[in-house]
């Protein structure tokens, strides 16, 4: 049997269970096992590099969290500390943040939102927002190579003396296109009847599974174990 | 051109294009800083943040105001921003200032910055407002200096000794946050300048032609 993704809503619970990670001070066995946790999602996901990336990357600030404590206390001893408990302590909520966009198509998250009776001025800039993303950054990559193309800034000389200029080669055609992919978004949201304020129907199937139900299990037996560690 | 009209679907989606843009622009802003004033002035970075948002986020901001010039547009903005923060673990108190600079920016932009006749701009109410909502911000940071007493008390329990402690919040006093308010409010103000210029130069309504060559 292969199990499903996670859904949508463990996704909503993951993004308050590594908000709470951030308040409490993790022994290491459960600062392990919490990174574990949400590393195997990904696998479920079957994003397995990405996974794979990102158990490494805890590897990398659990070990350096035990070091930097070990190392003497001066000025580099702070350093340490505060490269690795500072983002240290960030590393849950990136590791969802990257969950969410790598593993959830858009339609579930309008449909996750409508499910939270989240108002329409929410629900529509934030599924806009999460599909424009990854246009950014493409759009980013073709500006860069046409200035390149026509030796426009091509070391980082010319964006640090000049920044102004440089800025406004890279924000006119962002800003320009920008305007295009509103429109066009407009079009494709109206046409799929977003502002029909009628029930929704919803193309992708979200529904509970065992995942979810596990997904939720181990979640809140790890904040037991916070509660008591 | 009604201020009195709700949003439509358009808005909205230009609302989330422009808010995606924003949020990249803040991105940046924090990876720069932290890059560079963390190999020059460590644990100066929170400081200058807000400052750099400011500068760079100047034409995202102006082309909404254009785009978008009805009541509300900003304000969901300053929402989603505040959004963002309180889910990537900035606490309640990031995301109020947020939404509150974001109504605030949002009620002068379009209540003052209505033209009283057609032609007439009012640039300085969009700079006014664009400093505003610069300064939400600044919500993350300011606990530093709120929240100061809560931090160290948690130090002290993990066991840090005091001098350590003191090392750490030296550069967290009156005059950095003054420092702070002052480079929010100088970065902004060339951000909100510089993007209208660009705004206007390359995105002015009415004319679909672009200017230059």
């Amino acid at each position: 049997m292969r199990m499903r993704a996670a859904s949508i809503f463990s996704k909503f619970f993951l993004v308050i269970f590594a908000n709470i990670l951030l308040f409490f001070n993790l022994p290491i066995w459960l600062q392990i096992a919490s990174y574990v946790y949400l590393c195997l999602l990904f696998f479920l996901a079957r994003r397995w590099r990405q996974g794979l990336t990102w158990l490494a990357v805890s590897a990398v600030f659990v070990v350096g969290n035990a070091c930097a404590l070990l190392y003497p206390d001066n000025l580099w001893g702070h350093y340490l500390l505060f490269l690795f408990s500072g983002l240290g302590k960030m590393l849950p909520v990136i590791i969802v943040a990257a969950l969410v966009f790598a593993s959830t198509h858009v339609s579930e998250l309008v449909y996750g939102l409508r499910s939270l009776h989240m108002p329409q001025w929410v629900v529509v800039p934030l599924s806009v927002l999460f599909r424009f993303f990854p246009t950014i950054r493409s759009d980013y990559h073709q500006i860069r190579n046409a200035m390149k193309f026509r030796g426009l800034a091509v070391g980082g000389t010319d964006l640090l003396f000049h920044p102004a200029r440089s800025l406004e080669y890279i924000y006119v055609p962002l800003l320009n296109n920008a305007s295009n992919v509103a429109a066009d978004l407009t079009a494709a949201a109206l046409t799929r009847g977003l502002a029909n304020p009628g029930r929704k129907s919803s193309l992708y199937k979200v529904s509970w599974s065992l995942t979810d139900a596990l997904v939720l299990l181990v979640g809140l037996v790890l904040l037991g174990c916070l509660a008591y560690a | 051109m009604g201020t009195g009209r709700t949003l439509k679907t358009k808005d909205l989606v230009n609302v989330g294009i422009y808010s995606a843009l924003y949020f990249i622009c803040m991105g940046i802003a924090e990876g720069l800083t932290t890059l560079v004033t963390g190999l020059l002035l460590p644990g100066f970075t929170s400081i200058f943040v807000p400052g750099i948002v400011g500068l760079l986020a100047g034409p995202v901001y102006m082309l909404l105001c254009q785009k978008v010039p009805r009541f509300g547009a900003i304000t969901i903005m300053g929402i989603l921003m505040g959004l963002f923060f309180l889910i990537s673990g900035h606490f309640a108190l990031a995301f109020i200032p947020y939404a509150l600079c974001g109504l605030l920016a949002d009620a002068i932009q379009t209540f003052a910055g209505k033209p009283q006749e057609p032609g007439a701009d009012r640039r300085w109410v969009r700079v006014v407002s664009y400093v505003i909502f610069t300064f939400g911000s600044t919500g993350p940071v300011l606990p530093l200096w709120f929240m100061k007493n809560a931090y160290v008390a948690s130090l002290v329990k993990r066991g840090k000794s005091q001098d350590y402690i003191n090392t750490l919040f030296s550069h967290i006093t009156a005059p950095t946050l003054v420092a702070c308010v002052a480079i929010t409010l100088v970065g902004a103000l060339i951000g909100a300048y510089w993007g209208d210029k660009l705004v206007k130069r390359y995105f002015a309504p009415k004319t679909a032609a672009i200017v230059g060559n």
